[in-house]
């Protein structure tokens, strides 16, 4: 009888323990969706720089259409989706700019420098706040701004098939 | 037959394992997992310890462990009867563990393109200690695993003689290894974190407690097994702590819990798991309960040592389920009420550390059986009374803390002098690792009770050649000096402690990391027997001082040495017992 009674404690504490955990996996998937920044605009604060260390005039962020891509040497995802960007900037009138996220200037600059620059040029965002303000959770991520304004947010990398169903409906 | 599979399947793991070993040494960044975990200006050492910085690996490493004892098995025993039942149960547990591996964390996966650097090791892990605490800790989860498979066979073919011992081999050597890992997280931890603890009640360390407290009840449990006494008691503990591991490698790799420890998760590694361990659980928890019919225990005479190990039993239940609640709790809260809750060190210190005086309290009463047992039980009885009326008229006057520490120092002091006498009346001292364990426990309650009692901490802001006096030491910041080494540059700040005459130099860092320029604090420590000075480096202010947290930590050292000696007893305990 004791045994019994055991064996049905047991069981319902594992079958609760289970099914605990199950629902907690559901939970979590959806708590795993990255917030996306598409409608907020763009708020400037700080002066910004480029990999050269000269400053940027806010004007070029915020007027008309302006693809920003967030990247890094160290990032093997911006690495792939490098050729995909230089062939968009050389095909489609697009203003490509880009925000060189925690990441060293040299390493930034040589990266450029074997890989081509299809940016007109780089934000220097060692810290990674201008980055964090932007809601940007890592590299790569691709913004697509009109007059300032988030139109577009794709957070991972940018191919043809991103590119059709995010970004070619502005160009 | 069955030998040689085993010997096959551990040889290709083998070859499998040293394959990602080499790439990682040729720094071939196009396989995914060497990219991720390591670069090129890392040290060779951390360049191999890498291999089981992640999910991946550090799970490869496991199949790899888990297969060779299942070698070494078939090797040691194969003319033992259990063997057959055992071999079936790993080789159960690894062909589930390798369909986990190959579908969801293959190691192996390459790009198309050969990336020129990786990301990095994690800098946290580049430390000598944490390079071998997670094996040591995989190796704790798959003995336990071993340990299993004997409890399964003794299930169908019978506890006799032979698989007691071999089993109470396997649960020594797991016990010891677990153990191992723990204390070797723990020194990590107020080493390299910066913390200035080395417990924090962390849900991962807790997940790793669970299985320590059941094996610790098993080991225990097993002492008089023999006997038929709680037979079917130790089956069920020993079921319990291989299902608790895998119920912490669920928790720890599908983040379900956030924690310093957490991998990366993929919700399809959670569902797998979870269904293994369902899987398990039910199996082998289905299986006991159709058998244990067969189990015929016996229940222990009133006033004996196995009615004490009885008790032991319960209280180490007791402290899992204190645990076991406290850590899962906020999976509860967060799936219910969509809350995040943490519950914080309180609850467990508070809940436990009762217990862990009614522990000692046992450990003492088994010294006074023979007393309590003969016909000056009454005498006993009497002194104890009088002693706690004497104690009761100071009690107004004490803390509870300095109550505690007075208790556990009068235990430690019985403990000693019982061994002494022991020694010097048979020149021979009869359960040596029992009483140097036990010893071992009483010591490392003391040195966490001084540790949570007496250290302190204050934050300072100081400029190079300022001083502070700080309970009863000058602290001075003598100098800062940046240097660079191969993958990080590092703030050095250099200390020194003036106490009464004799000075110690202290050395804190700050490392900023060239690839991804995560920043980590290198704690400068000054240890001594009694006390620690801890000193971390904070940040720097306009004014050229910096800010520095600078503790001054009780019992450290002593909790080391507690925790070294109890390895110790625990590894004479499952020698001895063989005669090896």
């Amino acid at each position: 009888m004791a045994t019994r009674i055991f064996l049905v404690l047991i069981m319902a504490i594992l079958v609760l323990m289970i099914a605990t955990f199950s629902l907690s996996l559901v939970e979590k998937e959806e708590i795993a969706l990255i917030e996306n920044q598409e409608g907020k605009s763009l708020n400037i604060v700080d002066d910004l720089y480029d990999i050269e260390g000269n400053q940027i005039p806010l004007e070029s962020l915020l007027e008309g259409k302006v693809l920003l891509n967030v990247w890094a040497s160290w990032c093997i995802t911006c690495l792939v989706e490098h050729p995909f960007l230089k062939s968009i900037t050389q095909s489609k009138d697009v203003k490509l700019i880009g925000i060189n996220y925690k990441d060293q200037s040299f390493n930034a600059e040589k990266y450029l420098l074997e890989n081509g620059d299809p940016y007109i040029f780089s934000i220097y965002d060692l810290s990674g706040e201008f980055s964090l303000k932007l809601g940007v959770t890592g590299a790569p991520e691709t913004f697509l701004l009109i007059d300032g304004v988030i139109v577009s947010h794709r957070i991972g990398e940018v191919n043809m098939e991103i590119w059709n169903e995010k970004f070619a409906q502005y160009f | 037959m069955g030998s040689k599979l085993s010997y096959a399947n551990f040889s290709v793991l083998l070859i499998a394992c040293a394959y990602l070993a080499y790439q990682f040494l040729q720094d071939n960044f196009s396989f995914i997992y060497v990219f991720e975990n390591s670069s090129n200006l890392l040290p060779v050492f951390y360049k191999f310890s890498a291999f089981w910085s992640a999910h991946e690996g550090s799970f490869l490493l496991m199949i790899l462990f888990l297969s060779g004892s299942l070698a070494v098995n078939n090797l040691l025993f194969w003319e033992e009867k259990w063997i057959p039942i055992s071999n079936a149960t790993i080789a159960f547990i690894l062909f589930f563990y390798l369909l986990f591996q190959i579908f969801t964390s293959n190691p192996f996966l390459t790009f198309d393109i050969l990336p020129k650097n990786g990301t990095d090791l994690n800098p946290l892990l580049q430390d000598p200690l944490l390079a071998i605490h997670p094996p040591v800790l995989f190796a704790g989860y798959v003995f336990y695993a071993v340990t299993f498979s004997l409890v399964i066979a003794g299930l169908f073919r019978g506890f006799d003689k032979e698989l007691f011992k071999n089993l109470k081999l396997w649960a020594g050597i797991s016990w010891f290894t677990l153990t191992l890992a723990i204390l070797l997280g723990s020194i990590w931890a107020y080493y390299e974190l910066g913390w200035g603890g080395y417990w924090f009640w962390d849900p991962v360390e807790n997940i790793v407690l669970l299985p320590w407290l059941a094996g610790t009840a098993f080991t225990h449990s097993l002492i008089y097994s023999r006997n038929k006494i709680l037979l079917s008691w130790m089956v069920f503990l020993g079921i319990s702590t291989f299902l608790l591991s895998i119920l912490g490698s669920f928790i720890v790799r599908s983040g379900i819990l956030n924690s310093v420890h957490s991998f990366a998760s993929d919700p399809s590694r959670g569902i797998f798991l979870l269904s293994l361990f369902a899987l398990f659980a039910f199996a082998s928890l289905g299986l006991f309960f159709s058998k244990s019919v067969l189990l015929k225990s016996n229940w222990p005479e009133l006033i004996s040592k196995q009615y004490l190990l009885v008790l032991n039993n319960i209280v180490l239940v007791v402290i899992l389920l204190i645990v076991f609640l406290g850590t899962l709790y906020p999976i509860v809260t967060e799936v219910f009420y969509n809350q995040k809750l943490s519950i914080g060190p309180d609850y467990f210190s508070s809940l436990i550390t009762p217990l862990v005086f009614v522990l000692i309290a046992l450990f003492l009463a088994e010294q006074f059986l023979g007393y309590l047992k003969s016909n000056q039980r009454n005498t006993l009885i009497i002194s104890i009374i009088i002693a706690s009326v004497f104690l009761f008229l100071f009690i107004s006057e004490l803390n509870p803390v300095t109550l505690g520490l007075i208790f556990v120092a009068l235990a430690l002091i019985i403990l000693l002098l019982r061994a002494l006498v022991e020694f010097f009346s048979t020149k021979d001292i009869k359960v040596m690792h029992k009483i140097l364990g036990h010893f071992s426990v009483v010591l490392l309650t003391f040195s966490v009770l001084l540790n949570h009692e007496f250290s302190e901490t204050i934050d300072v802001k100081l400029k190079p050649g300022d001083e502070i006096e700080f309970s009863g030491a000058t602290l001075k910041l003598e100098s800062i000096n940046v240097e660079g080494q191969a993958n990080f540059d590092s703030v050095v700040a250099s200390f020194s402690v003036l106490e009464s005459n004799l000075k110690k130099t202290l050395v804190s860092e700050k490392r900023v990391y060239k690839i991804g320029g995560v920043i980590t604090a290198e704690t400068g420590i000054s240890s001594s027997l009694i006390k620690d000075y801890h000193v971390v480096l904070g940040d720097r202010y306009q004014d050229g001082s910096w800010s520095i947290r600078y503790s001054i930590n009780y019992g450290i050292m002593m909790i080391w040495i507690s925790s070294i000696l109890l390895l110790f007893a625990m590894l004479y305990g499952t020698i001895r017992r063989h005669g090896y």
